[in-house]
């Protein structure tokens, strides 16, 4: 899992934007789904989370506000950008390239 | 539970000027966590370390919020302290160096109008406080020095 760990958050901004994609959303709402979506196996922790919405922030990929929900609880809600919504497009291009290299570079023969 | 969670996470921002949004917000998440670990059927001390354990490396977020705020340079504090270091070593070092040029000074001038003893005295005390600066900052500079190339 470590390994697979690193991996992946080396792409956690992209796994973000991801979640972005799909409707605007709070920190632990998004951690929460990336948790669900693995299986309980990869979650960020708060300070990767924050580090990586104030960089995405500054480079104009997301933008946020402050928006209340049920009891009385200020949330920081984190909507995508055109911006962010190309470089998403853009990094997931990226992965498909790279999985493809990966999946010929790790062939062997037993496997054909 | 929860009022130890939030004293948790003001307690880990408690040097930071500037923390109020970033703490809100990551009080928020945590005691979100705290609430739905709770729900699962944790109990409340489980929960809490669990919610506090997500909350990972603080000291990633520490001087993030002074990036965030326009016209804050982030400071180091401990390269300002080491800098501070070094250049209160080569100032005593100029000051004694300058003792040692003006000593006789004295001695010139009090030998022209009849004492020389006097002169002599005030010419061995500025040798002897310029000796005694370089000495009581040698071990400083050096000090600071090898930890530089420490970290090279």
């Amino acid at each position: 899992m470590s390994i697979a760990g690193d991996l992946i958050r080396g792409h956690t901004d992209a796994v973000i934007l991801a979640r972005l994609m799909q409707s605007d959303s709070y920190g632990y709402e998004i951690n929460k789904t990336i948790s669900g979506l693995s299986s309980g196996r990869f979650e960020l922790k708060e300070a990767t989370l924050y580090t990586a919405f104030r960089r995405l922030e500054n480079l104009g990929c997301i933008a946020s506000y402050w928006g209340d929900s049920g009891a009385g609880a200020r949330r920081r809600y984190y909507t995508i950008t055109p911006a962010g919504r190309a470089a998403f497009l853009r990094q997931r291009e990226e992965w498909q390239q790279t999985r493809q290299i990966m999946d010929k570079l790790l062939e062997t023969e037993e496997d054909t | 539970m929860r009022e130890q969670l939030s004293q948790y996470v003001n307690l880990l921002f408690a040097g930071e000027d500037d923390a109020g949004y970033m703490k809100e917000e990551i009080l928020q998440n945590t005691l979100d966590r705290y609430d739905d670990l709770l729900e699962e059927g944790k109990t409340p001390e489980a929960a809490y370390r669990m919610a506090i354990a997500g909350i990972g490396d603080p000291g990633k977020l520490l001087g993030i919020s002074r990036i965030e705020a326009p016209g804050r340079a982030p400071v180091c504090e401990e390269n300002t302290l080491e800098q501070m270091g070094l250049n209160l070593t080569r100032l005593m070092r100029a000051i004694a160096i300058g003792l040692y040029i003006l000593s006789p000074a004295p001695l010139i001038a009090l030998d022209t109008i009849g004492y020389p003893q006097i002169g002599l005295c005030l010419c061995l005390m500025l040798v002897a406080a310029a000796t005694m600066l370089i000495l009581l900052f040698r071990g400083k500079g050096r000090n600071t020095t090898a930890h530089q190339t420490d970290k090279q």
